[in-house]
């Protein structure tokens, strides 16, 4: 139980998105007295902007070298402990997170396209992740609002969509219900190390000394791991995300490209979500992060292209998110190397492993300890990168 | 089918303030474009008779059509572009992003924008006020004007204002059943007679308007209530509006107990006064300003209409509800300053061009003044809701539901909106996001005027992806990301 407004703590987490909510809520479940700091609302950044694409297939790659496949294999068991705990997690915290788990098709529209899906299906398979390739017959027989036109899809059963708006504020209040104080507005200036080990963090108005740290500040993560000597490269790509209003149920599928940028999904309120990572606008004067003229025109025309009853619907609002990404990419989970008890977490394109790293990296504090690896995403990799 | 197009001047909106504006941008040459969303030009007030109506005796339609009609005519005359049916759905630095319903869309490079975007009816939320017969007085108003239809037999209006005196007496003049009007502000006091009296002079016309008004009802006998609000809306059987039950209210129109009176009604007319659309300033980044007599959030102007954004100006009662006659003014001062900023006009001329404009418009503020500190929106207007009364009908969000999801000290509504989806429906807003923030800042104990709006996205309005989406290059592959 953390005091509320108190000036100690045992494990102060910065950062109210995803990962700091989900951290923060299996830190506090397991009775560590836990304070959250957010510099600004709980969710507003990479957690509540994406378009909530749950994707257990792996990436089109360039090629499958072996450093490829290694990088790939280091994220499957954590991949796989992700898509189990998305099929629980609604009753897990006792809400409505829009999860639908109704599989997920990755489309071809070319012969290259087709044929790069085949490649990518048999190393998933080599994986052992059960994905199978879905012909132009077997779309137009069981798709029918699918383009007629499409080649063939990917298609992976665990893959599916949540509502990125719920789900860090789900953790969020799960974490104050088991005792976690939690700070909006609250932006840590400073980080100094004491003699004893611990941690004085100041904030514009006050500050609070914490025994451990766990930063999943996102944007703000390699600033922050700079205060104790350890920076760490997060770039921000902004991007943007449409929806449509609402239509009976047409499409409980998660639909991507393999050769566009498009997903798109239709949620529980039936709206359509359409996003694929086309290019947002950045104002770094002011902050605000914007949708752009040309992709919207794009990201709606790639998206009428494959499922044409969206020349039905009209798109109520749009915004602009980012996705912060490390240097090399990868996920980053751990303790720094020569700062004991300051751990760092982040996770580039995160939504679809947030809740099982939150998990993960609340046993990694309390213990030191975590019951599935994740060595390939110690932090050393990444400070090695700045440079 | 996409359209790429330029002007000097594009002008969003064709009520008052834009068809004036059109007009003195024709006289000194700018080459401009006027864009509204519906059929007819004329905005809201000078709303036209739809297709199929044919004016044979325009003369017997009274002054106020005759006063539309002359702007439209200006403006048509102008050599203005107008654009009919046609939505400004964003704006991005000076390109306007344009869709014209069932035909295409396409984008104006403007080398100044002037916003007019108008008002709309100020929501008010109170137990009842989504029941069918429960609507607004501008929107009854519009049934009225130009469709000669009369929304009810048992009407009550209720609201605070000129037009909710102008409004029921011209029901009741053609023949509608008026049971009452329910005035929140108090008698006037001879204190406030005096003030708008002495801001009258030459604002005669609006002021002898008034004292008619108010005259006729009186003789006809309609029930004049001041210093009471309604604070519900009862469903007979058919589960129509039935009754409407107003109380006496203080200065701050917070509801007195034991003050309550009911009238049995089938129509209530809601008039509290007018929000500005600020969607599209909002949108171009211009810095807001808040008001509750002006409508709340309204853009911050220079002296000559310039909004805080380069090229964006702003015009009538979408930088602050102040009326036709004020915003034909600004539209007119709005485009003799788009002039000179473009180098149509020298400055002098210029100078020269907009002081009998502004003369007009001194005058003319001296009496909207006086009469916003007679009708001043109290804070109780804020407080009529249950904790069961919907906030947001497009999503059905109840108060109780807004203020249970307000967590960890949030003071901002977009964190509210996120989780239960109040104000993300069809109206985008317009209608509860004023309500919502004062809910979160009532539970933040800050003030409303210290609340954040949710935040400015386009499209402004719905746009269909049929006539927006076009192939786009797309920059690079994707990512390995997703």
């Amino acid at each position: 139980m953390a005091t509320a407004g108190a000036d100690t703590t045992d494990v102060l987490v910065i950062g109210g998105g995803m990962l700091g909510c989900a951290t923060a809520y299996h830190l506090a479940r397991a009775g560590v007295a836990t304070t959250l700091v957010e510099r600004d609302e709980i969710n507003r950044e990479a957690s509540g902007t994406n378009a909530g694409s749950l994707h257990f297939q792996i990436m089109r790659q360039p090629d499958y070298s072996k450093e490829r496949l290694d990088r790939i294999r280091s994220t499957v068991e954590i991949h796989a402990e992700a898509a189990r705990l998305w099929s629980t997690i609604e009753g897990d915290l006792g809400c409505d997170l829009g999860v639908r788990l109704g599989g997920g098709l990755m489309i071809a529209e070319t012969p290259d396209e087709f044929a790069a899906l085949q490649e990518k299906c048999r190393v998933e398979r080599s994986m052992g992740l059960e994905s199978e390739i879905l012909t132009q017959a077997d779309l137009r027989a069981n798709y029918p609002h699918l383009s007629p036109d499409l080649l063939g899809a990917d298609f992976c059963g665990d893959e599916g969509y949540a509502n990125p708006l719920l789900v860090a504020p789900a953790f969020a209040r799960g974490a104050l219900a088991a005792g976690a104080d939690i700070r909006l507005q609250t932006e840590v200036r400073n980080i100094e190390v004491l003699t004893d080990g611990r941690f004085q963090v100041s904030f514009p108005d006050g500050g609070i000394r914490a025994k451990r740290i766990v930063n999943a500040a996102g944007t703000d993560l390699g600033r922050l791991s700079g205060l104790v000597g350890h920076p760490i490269k997060v770039i921000a790509h902004p991007l943007q995300v449409h929806v449509t209003e609402p239509w009976p149920m047409s499409l409980r599928q998660l639909v991507q490209h393999v050769g566009r940028r498009l997903t798109l999904k239709q949620t529980q309120y039936g709206t359509f979500i359409i996003g694929g990572g086309w290019p947002g606008r950045f104002d770094a004067a002011t902050g605000r992060k914007d949708v752009r003229y040309d992709s919207v025109l794009g990201n709606l025309w790639v998206a009428a292209k494959v499922f044409p009853f969206l020349n039905n619907a009209r798109v109520v609002r749009s915004w602009g998110g980012h996705i912060p990404i490390t240097a090399d990419r990868m996920p980053v989970m751990g303790e720094l190397p020569d700062v004991p008890n300051f751990f760092v977490m982040h996770l580039s394109a995160g939504f679809t492993l947030g809740p099982i790293a939150g998990m993960v990296m609340a046993d990694l504090v309390r213990t030191g300890q975590t019951s599935l690896s994740i060595d390939a995403f110690r932090p050393a990799r990444q400070t090695e990168l700045v440079t | 089918m996409s359209f790429e197009r330029s002007a000097d001047l594009v002008i969003v909106g064709g009520g008052p303030a834009g068809l004036a504006a059109a007009a003195e941008a024709g006289a000194v040459g700018l080459e401009t474009v006027l864009i509204d969303e519906r059929a007819s030009l004329g905005g809201q007030i000078y709303k036209q008779f739809p297709a199929g109506f044919r004016v044979k005796r325009p003369d017997r339609l009274g002054r106020h059509y005759s006063d539309g009609r002359k702007l439209i005519d200006a403006a048509e005359a102008s050599g203005t572009e107008i654009m009919l049916e046609s939505v400004a759905w964003g704006i991005w630095d000076r390109t306007v992003a344009v869709y014209r319903e069932g035909r295409d869309a396409g984008t104006i490079e403007a080398g100044q924008i002037l916003l007019a975007p108008g008002a709309y009816d100020r929501p008010v939320v109170f137990p009842g006020w989504t029941l069918p017969g429960v609507i607004s007085a501008g929107g009854a108003q519009a049934l009225v004007k130009t469709q000669k239809v009369i929304p009810g037999e048992r009407i009550l209006m209720v609201g605070s204002g000129p037009l909710v005196l102008a409004f029921s007496a011209q029901l009741h003049q053609l023949g509608a059943n008026v049971v009452g009007v329910v005035e929140a502000a108090p008698f006037p006091r001879f204190s406030s007679a005096a003030r708008i009296g002495a801001a009258a002079s030459g604002n005669v016309r609006q002021l002898t308007e008034g004292v008619g008004y108010l005259r006729y009802l009186r003789s006809a006998k309609v029930p004049y209530v001041y210093s009471h609000v309604i604070v519900r809306a009862e469903p007979g059987a058919n589960g129509e509006v039935a009754r409407a039950v107003v109380a006496r209210v203080g200065t701050e129109w917070r509801p007195i107990g034991g003050t309550e009176r009911s009238f049995d009604v089938d129509t209530i007319c809601v008039g509290y006064g007018f929000f500005p659309s600020v969607e599209l300033s909002r949108l171009c980044g211009c810095a807001h300003t808040y008001d509750e007599n002006l409508g709340g959030y309204v853009p911050v102007r220079d002296a000559d209409l310039r909004s805080s954004v380069p090229g964006i100006l702003v015009a009538g009662d979408g930088a602050g509800v102040a009326g036709s006659a004020v915003a034909v003014q600004e539209g007119r001062l709005a485009a003799i300053t788009a002039a000179r900023d473009s180098g149509a006009l020298s400055r002098e001329q210029a100078a020269t061009r907009a002081r009998p404009v502004r003369a007009k418009l001194r005058r003319l503020q001296r009496f909207r003044a006086a009469l916003n500190a007679t009708y001043a929106v109290g804070p109780g207007i804020y407080d009529l809701y249950e904790p069961s009364t919907v906030v947001c009908r497009c999503e059905e969000v109840t108060a109780a539901e807004v203020l249970e999801n307000i967590v960890a000290g949030s003071a901002d509504p977009n964190s509210v909106k996120n989780v239960t989806r109040v104000g993300m429906g069809q109206c985008q807003g317009r209608n509860c996001a004023r309500q919502v923030a004062s809910l979160v800042a009532g539970k933040a104990g800050r003030r409303i005027d210290d609340m954040p709006s949710f935040s400015a996205r386009p499209p402004v309005k719905p746009i269909p992806v049929a006539l927006v989406a076009e192939e786009r290059p797309e920059e690079a592959r994707k990512a390995e990301v997703g």
